[in-house]
Order: C-alpha cells, then structure tokens, then sequence
C-alpha cells in the first residue's frame, strides 16, 4: 500500500488545484487568456451598437449593449472564482482592442482594468452578503462592473454642453446592460459552459 | 423569496417608468423630431429667411461645391489626433447658392443637431465657413464609403479652423438633421 501510495506520489504532484488552495493554475491563466482574446476580437470588430440605433433614438443609447464588455469577465468568474483571473481577462481584452487600433489608445487597457475592479468589487459585496451566486447578485455585480465606464467616458469626453437628462439616461442604460448582459447572460453562459463539463477551477 | 422578488420587480417596473419619461422629457425639451427622413437636412434659425430643407441627392450635385476625398484633422477631448478622409459639400456653398442669409456672416453664428440629439458644443461664427468654404463640410463618403452607422450626412470642420480651445471632433456631429443659424 505504502509502495502504491509513494507510486502515485511520483506520478502526480500536487498542485494548488487539488490541494484547495486559491492559486491561480495554468488552467486559469489558459482561460483567461483565451477568454480575454475572444472578447478583445469580438469588442473590437462587432458593432453590437447597431443593434439599438435602429430604434432608440437618442444619444447615449448605445450604453444599452455595452454590457457585452463585461461579459467575459464574469463568465471567467463563474468558471474560476478567482478575482486575479478577472484582471487578467480583461487586460488580455484591452490589450486585444488597443492593438486592433481602438480610438482611445493604451486608454482602454485603463477602461477595461476598472470594468475589472468593479466587476470583482460587485462580487466581492454580494458574497459578503449571500447573494453570490443568485441572479440577483450576479445582476448587481455585472450593473456595478459596467456602470462606471460610462460616467468616465462621457468625462473625459467632456459632454458638458449635452442635456442632463441624455447623462442620467446613459447611466442608467450603462447599469442595466451590465445587469442583462454582464450579470444574467454572463450567469447563463457559465451555467452552461459547466453542464457541457467545461471544468472549472474552483 | 416571494417578498424579494415582489422587491425586485417593483424596483423593475421604476426603472422602466423613470427611463420611459427621462426618454420622453429630453425629446421634448430637445425638440428631437423622430419622424424626420435621415436622408433630409434642415436649415433654420433666425438668420436665414426661411426655414430650408435640402436632401442628400441634392446635396450631391454640382449646384453646390462639393468637396472630394479631401484628408481632414480632427482632435477628440483625449487630445487624440484623426486624419480622415472625407467626401461633402461645402456648408457655405448652399447658404450662398441658395441666398439664405439675411445678415452678413460675421453676425451670424451655426451650430449642428444630430438626429440623437447630440449637438455641437458651441455656436460658431459663420465667417469661419465663409472664409474656409473646403474647411466646413457635410460629409456624405468617408474614406470613398458612403457613410454608414455615423450617417448619412455627418458635419466635418477641420480643426485648424476650430477656435482655440475647442476640440474639432465635437464638432464633427454624425447623424446630422438640422443646421441652426441665428
């Protein structure tokens, strides 16, 4: 038995994956590359906006599918649990998009950095109070992940001389889409990323 | 868990109401008309005789200076630098072909609307169109494509021609509907 065991020893080391220790593993980098890459192509290369200028009529409206930034991020959350894999998708993402030539340059790796942190605040307040793997939680953890962006946008594009109610409607917008897209549908995709046996990290 | 979700729909049903009215408010107080043909510009405001409307097939014809592939610079807020190419029509050109000023330019200032009800920060002096007819355009082709999500028709004013201070992609106003001079 003691020969068998010290076989096996030989045979696999342990890692922090089996020893239940919150490490990032190869696998997570793999993930969160891969993930990082296929939203920094699909950010950059769809225009998901088109989608609502065909009927909503006003600017700031775009905010609406905005949450498709932020997607990634949570989908690599569901399958890691890992807030540093969170960080590095989405610097793989905005390294992705600032090297397709995004109009606002190394700028955007700082965007998708803060979409990060506040993904992974989000998640850290809703497990903190149990609601870390509801909708509810995950909706409000994907709003508060992609809210911010727009605010800062629309500073730093100085859009003083708009009408206040064109920035409180971009804002709300820029909440919900992280609500729908980032949060629920991220939840869904992951949900089902693990039931086609994607294997997860955690 | 059913006084949750009662919660939680409530605060739905809020959001949608207060996003609804917000939408309805800012259409009206930004006087956005919803109806109007994309293809369609307007040019109103109190230093022209009258309010006109002029359509991209006129916009066009040579009755107008039209301005081809021409590299225009422009400068976002993030002090980011642009050099695009443009195809339009001068906006002095229809202003003096079509005698629609009642005042002399340097009386009179423009400014653009988009459809969305984005607009150009400031009024400009119109003088700076009238001395740089090729620098003020309504552009119809981008890089020799029509324009396509940002169009059909979006103003472009070269930014060495902006005043100091003002950033020239703020005035480059896609989607745009109307033309205000006063």
């Amino acid at each position: 038995m003691k020969d068998q065991d010290n076989k096996v020893s030989e045979e696999y080391r342990e890692t922090g994956f089996i020893l239940n220790i919150k490490k990032i593993t190869n696998l997570d980098l793999l993930y969160s590359t891969i993930i990082g890459v296929l939203g920094g192509i699909i950010s950059s290369l769809i225009p998901f906006s088109l989608l609502i200028k065909v009927w909503y009529p006003l600017t700031g409206g775009t905010q609406l599918v905005s949450g498709h930034h932020v997607i990634w991020a949570s989908i690599i959350y569901g399958l890691t649990k890992k807030k540093p894999n969170v960080f590095l998708t989405m610097f793989s993402k905005g390294l992705l998009e600032f090297l397709f030539g995004d109009p606002w340059g190394l700028l955007i790796i700082f965007v998708n950095l803060m979409e990060a942190f506040f993904l992974s605040l989000g998640f850290f307040i809703m497990e903190k109070i149990g609601e870390g793997e509801t909708k509810l939680g995950w909706a409000i953890a994907g709003g508060l992940g992609n809210f911010f962006q727009a605010p800062f946008f629309w500073v730093v594009n100085q859009r003083w001389y708009l009408h206040w109610s064109l920035w409180i409607l971009a804002f709300i917008f820029a909440f919900v889409s992280g609500m729908l897209i980032a949060g629920l549908l991220g939840r869904t995709v992951k949900n089902y990323l693990i039931k086609a046996g994607v294997p997860t990290t955690f | 868990m059913k006084n949750r979700n009662f919660y939680i729909l409530i605060g739905s049903i809020i959001l949608g109401i207060a996003v609804f009215w917000l939408t309805v408010y800012a259409v009206i107080t930004l006087d956005v008309n919803l109806f109007q043909s994309d293809k369609i510009i307007i040019i109103k405001g109190e230093g022209i005789s009258n309010e006109y409307t002029i359509s991209l097939d006129e916009l066009k014809s040579d009755k107008y200076i039209q301005v081809v592939d021409k590299e225009f610079k422009l400068v976002n807020s993030g002090e980011y630098e642009y050099h695009i190419i443009y195809s339009g029509t001068s906006l002095w050109s229809i202003l003096e072909v079509e005698n629609l000023l009642i005042q002399s330019p340097e009386e009179l200032n423009f400014q653009f609307w988009g459809r969305d009800a984005y607009h150009s920060p400031k009024p400009i002096n119109l003088s700076i169109a009238q001395n740089n007819p090729n620098l003020v355009i309504l552009a119809y082709e981008e890089n020799g494509h029509p324009l396509f999500e940002t169009g059909p028709i979006r103003s472009v004013i070269d930014d060495t021609i902006i005043p100091l201070g003002e950033y020239s992609f703020q005035y480059s106003v896609q989607k745009l509907a109307t033309i205000i001079i006063e």
